[in-house]
């Protein structure tokens, strides 16, 4: 006859985890905080940058201004931003 | 089957998945460190307008 | 740190410092605006009329087209994107030509007008105004190439300095210009009556799209507007599309398509409705909308008939064609 092998679940107990696969673990989930924190800072700024501006490589701008290959000459028809188009823009954000 | 070959499966199995994870997560943090950094951009080409072809052909349109 | 709104264009982008606006070159430094390609195009030729296209406005002449980087559009089939779609840092070349330099190097070449073109010189409307305003001083004229999202206020300041303008009405479907171009409709609609009220020489190009734009009734709806908000001898030029940028997945757009398109306007009342970038198609010439003798023949952008009176007729039935055929027809006769 076959015997089945009885398990007595009152006695079993859990995995038999090393130290050192603890510290395996905690530093995948490490890494997986890192990216996460990296791709939702990414999406905050793409999202802030498709409400209406765009962030600009601001020290090469400088740099060619400087060199008189693009210009600083003040645009016309703008306004210094109200409080109020501020917010409703999301431009007290900074990059 | 024997019961020994059930008890020396498991353990061996997770190290080697738990040493896989952890090997993948040590190339993800060294990247960084191995990318190269993106190149300088070129300056742009001042084009001087005494060498310039006013006529050269062109697919810009409009 | 102050941020500022710009009050160009119907986006109203409100830029915190150190940023730029969505057309990404008007850019805000010390909380100030600043046109960052002002006197800096990145692209200059020199172009026959026909090729803006402008085809009652100076026929034949060379006109000096100049372009800077920026467009506050972001069309999916955009042909200039490399130029359009990038700010004034990403450009490999720019030349130095500030507005009198400009204006001197387009009379030294013999150009007697100058066109502000390729991306849309809305964005860089300091570089136009004053360019155009020392054009006038030397006679020569100011063509404006653009998709006409302009707000009211700088664009009535600009016709004063403006001559002719062909303007984009690039469907007649608010929901097209969001998905395709990412604008809106009544802003173009209402940019164009301005120019209308304002008595710029005025030419509209549709580019018909296949299975987003070429409905036969949107052509209707958009004929019949142009007919009735802007008048029955206004152009219209319908261009065909070629696949290009991030809209690869369409074909050209067949002839007969742009045939049928042209039926439509001139069974809504247009007098003078063009088939572009169709190279020997008839209707790239002009025809006397009374009796139909063929006034100016063209292949591509050369002109090879031309039978205009000296004042702008037909000359055998004597009906007035309307358009400014001369440049003494905008500065009087030369002194």
């Amino acid at each position: 006859m076959y015997q089945l092998r009885k398990i007595d679940l009152r006695q079993s107990r859990l995995p038999n985890i090393h130290n050192r696969e603890l510290r395996f673990l905690a530093l995948v989930l490490a890494t997986c905080c890192l990216i996460a924190l990296q791709l939702g800072e990414n999406l905050r700024l793409q999202g802030l940058a498709g409400s209406g501006w765009r962030t600009v490589d601001l020290p090469a701008l400088q740099r060619r201004i400087d060199a008189g290959d693009l210009s600083d000459h003040e645009a016309t028809w703008y306004h210094p931003a109200t409080e109020q188009e501020r917010r409703a823009s999301g431009a007290g954000q900074q990059p | 089957m024997t019961t020994e070959s059930h008890r020396s499966a498991g353990p061996t199995a997770r190290r080697r998945i738990l040493r896989l994870l952890g090997g993948l997560a040590t190339l993800g943090l060294a990247l960084p460190w191995l990318k190269r950094p993106a190149p300088e951009p070129l300056p742009p080409q001042v084009l001087s307008l005494r060498e310039a072809d006013f006529y050269r052909p062109h697919d810009l349109a409009g | 740190m102050t941020a500022v709104t710009c009050e160009l264009c119907p986006r109203g982008c409100v830029i915190p410092e150190g940023g730029a606006g969505d057309c990404r070159i008007r850019v805000n430094l010390g909380g100030r605006l600043r046109a960052t390609t002002y006197g800096r195009p990145s692209a200059v030729h020199i172009d026959p009329m026909e090729k803006k296209p402008l085809y009652h406005f100076l026929p034949g002449t060379p006109v000096f087209s100049i372009a800077t980087a920026g467009c506050n559009l972001h069309c999916l089939n955009c042909q200039n994107w490399q130029l359009s779609q990038r700010g004034g840092e990403e450009m490999e070349e720019v030349y130095r030509l500030d507005p009198p330099e400009l204006v001197r190097v387009a009379k030294d070449e013999g150009c007697r007008s100058i066109a502000y073109t390729y991306s849309d010189p809305i964005v860089f409307y300091e570089y136009v105004f004053d360019s155009a305003e020392r054009a006038h001083a030397e006679r020569l004229a100011n063509c404006f190439i653009t998709a006409a999202y302009i707000n009211e206020r700088p664009l009535r300041k600009l016709c004063r300095v403006i001559d002719a303008v062909n303007a984009d009405l690039k469907a007649f479907d608010d929901g097209f210009y969001r998905r395709v171009n990412g604008a809106t409709l009544k802003p173009v609609l209402d940019a164009l009556v301005t120019m209308r009220e304002e008595g710029v020489w005025l030419e509209v190009t549709n580019l018909v799209i296949p299975t987003l734009n070429d409905d036969p009734a949107m052509i209707r709806r958009l004929a019949r507007w142009v007919h009735d908000e802007l008048g029955a001898g206004t152009p219209l030029h319908f261009s065909r599309f070629q696949p290009q940028y991030r809209m690869r997945n369409l074909p050209p757009t067949p002839v007969e398509t742009l045939d049928r398109a042209r039926r439509e306007a001139k069974d809504a009342g247009l007098e003078h409705v063009y088939v572009g970038n169709v190279l020997g198609h008839a209707g790239n010439s002009t025809y006397c909308p009374n009796d139909g003798t063929l006034l100016i023949g063209r292949v591509g952008f050369m002109i090879t008939h031309y039978a205009l009176t000296a004042d702008g007729r037909c000359p055998s039935c004597n009906e007035p064609i309307p358009g400014v055929w001369r440049s003494a027809d905008l500065f009087g006769d030369e002194p």
